[in-house]
């Protein structure tokens, strides 16, 4: 071994398993015929022995109390049961914004109806007979009654009562026509019930009948509607709603080509003959 | 600990904080740097303890890592002022712990040495002190310090041999005490002086 190879081996020699016993055996001969390299390995292992009374010294330091206080405090802010918390949180949360929303949904579609229904709020019984005597068939086939529904006991009472200012039915209803729902383009065309003049009766219709017929104008104008002289002979498609008594309450002008049948009403609500139009 | 126990973070604490310490001590030489060196490195183990992989080696190392990349972190930013600071180390706890020792001579010598062992150590570039602290202070193997450093076995060896020859220039003209030769050299008996 020459003085190159034993200042690369010098820091080994004391480590454990890092020279063999041949390397090691070598260079303590080397440093037996070297002065220079002898003080060096002497050198090394005075650094060593300091080295080691330093790894004594620091054996018990430790940071000061201080330091684990402040991590505890890290450690328990930190902790898993916190996130789960929050993730626990986070899908009450969401689920009752799904409430929310789905219930939103549900009251839009529920009363959607009663709103399309309030778009088509009810004219003046004027303006709906007007309406309906617009639209109303030019065909000259019925000119009086074609239904036994709309009684003439009813046309005379009409007669002695005014039609200055019939309420509106407020009927919130489901119509069925030959057990299927009606469609909202059916429902369109009709105008809303106009209360005849001489039901005065407040109580509930019940399990009242809508009847449909054709009338003349010259009919209407027994009602109360203004009918003019030249088209008195048009015929005009109504509903009429009877009661359970037989009376007709209430009539509804059917504009378009809205066949002549029969549909049934199911509804619970009444009419005041006083109420005011909004 | 990952569950939120703490009584296991405890003993963890308990187990480590010690080198964990040291380590940062003996590399920058500053008590309170070396305290918030240990805070940050559990801090982060708090975070990352899902990342340690037993299988790619000990707690040792990984813990060491944190511990190193914070040190590291802390010497690039502390740096100008080390020169200032690098004598903290007298007036803390280790000196007078030592000098409550039976042996005061000796004691006093010994602290002397280490005064000056740890004077030099911190006066090396960062490199090659990190070789010297983890293989020398903290008795790691090549491998282990290699994997704390995250480079070549090779690696460590070259740099620890530099360091080892930059601190035999650094101390060239010390006496060590006697007793700490004879209890710190394993192999005086072969003679050579």
């Amino acid at each position: 071994m020459n003085c190159t190879s034993f200042r690369e081996a010098v820091h080994e020699m004391d480590r454990d398993g890092l020279l063999d016993g041949s390397a090691y055996d070598a260079a303590v001969a080397h440093a037996q015929t070297c002065t220079r390299c002898a003080r060096l390995l002497s050198q090394s292992r005075q650094l060593d022995a300091s080295l080691k009374a330093m790894v004594r010294a620091d054996s018990r330091c430790e940071p000061s109390a201080r330091v684990y206080g402040q991590l505890l405090r890290a450690f328990r802010e930190q902790s898993p049961i916190r996130p789960q918390r929050q993730r626990a949180l986070g899908w009450l949360a969401a689920a009752a914004a799904m409430l929310i929303l789905a219930g939103g949904a549900l009251l839009v579609w529920r009363y959607r109806p009663a709103r399309e229904s309030a778009a088509a709020r009810p004219a003046p019984a004027a303006a709906a007979a007007q309406s309906a005597h617009r639209s109303a068939p030019a065909s000259p086939a019925a000119t009086g009654p074609t239904t036994a529904a709309v009684r003439s006991e009813s046309a005379r009472a009409a007669q002695s009562l005014a039609v200055a200012s019939p309420a509106k039915v407020r009927a919130r209803k489901t119509v069925r026509r030959s057990g299927r729902a009606a469609k909202p383009d059916e429902l369109e065309n009709m105008a809303d019930f106009i209360p005849l003049p001489y039901a005065d009766d407040d109580s509930p219709l019940g399990a009242g009948e809508l009847v449909r017929v054709r009338l003349s104008q010259s009919t209407l104008g027994l009602l109360g509607f203004p009918v003019t002289e030249d088209r008195a002979s048009e015929p005009v498609t109504a509903d009429l709603v009877i009661g359970q008594d037989g009376v007709a309450r209430a009539i509804r002008f059917i504009s378009g080509p809205a066949p002549v049948e029969l549909v049934q009403l199911q509804t619970t609500t009444s009419y005041s003959r006083g109420a005011k139009q909004p | 600990m990952i569950a939120g126990d703490e009584r296991a973070f405890a003993e963890l604490y308990r187990r480590w904080q010690g080198p964990l310490y040291c380590f940062a001590l003996q590399m920058t030489g500053n008590v309170s740097l070396a305290e918030e060196i240990v805070q940050e490195t559990f801090i982060t183990l708090m975070r990352t303890a899902r990342n340690y992989d037993a299988s790619r080696g000990p707690l040792r190392g990984f813990l060491y890592g944190i511990c190193r990349n914070h040190v590291m972190r802390s010497v690039a930013v502390e740096s100008p002022y080390l020169g200032l600071i690098e004598g903290a180390g007298e007036n803390g706890h280790t000196m007078v712990e030592l000098a409550t020792s039976s042996n005061l001579l000796a004691d006093l010598a010994a602290a002397q040495t280490v005064k000056r062992v740890r004077r030099a150590i911190l006066s090396l570039p960062a490199t090659y002190r990190e070789a010297v602290v983890l293989c020398d202070l903290h008795e790691m193997t090549y491998e282990q310090a290699a994997g704390v450093l995250k480079c070549p076995v090779g690696t460590v060896r070259s740099r620890l041999h530099r360091g080892r020859d930059l601190l035999l220039a650094k101390l060239r003209n010390w006496s060590v005490p006697a007793a700490g030769v004879s209890a710190g050299a394993p192999r005086e008996s072969e003679g050579i002086r």
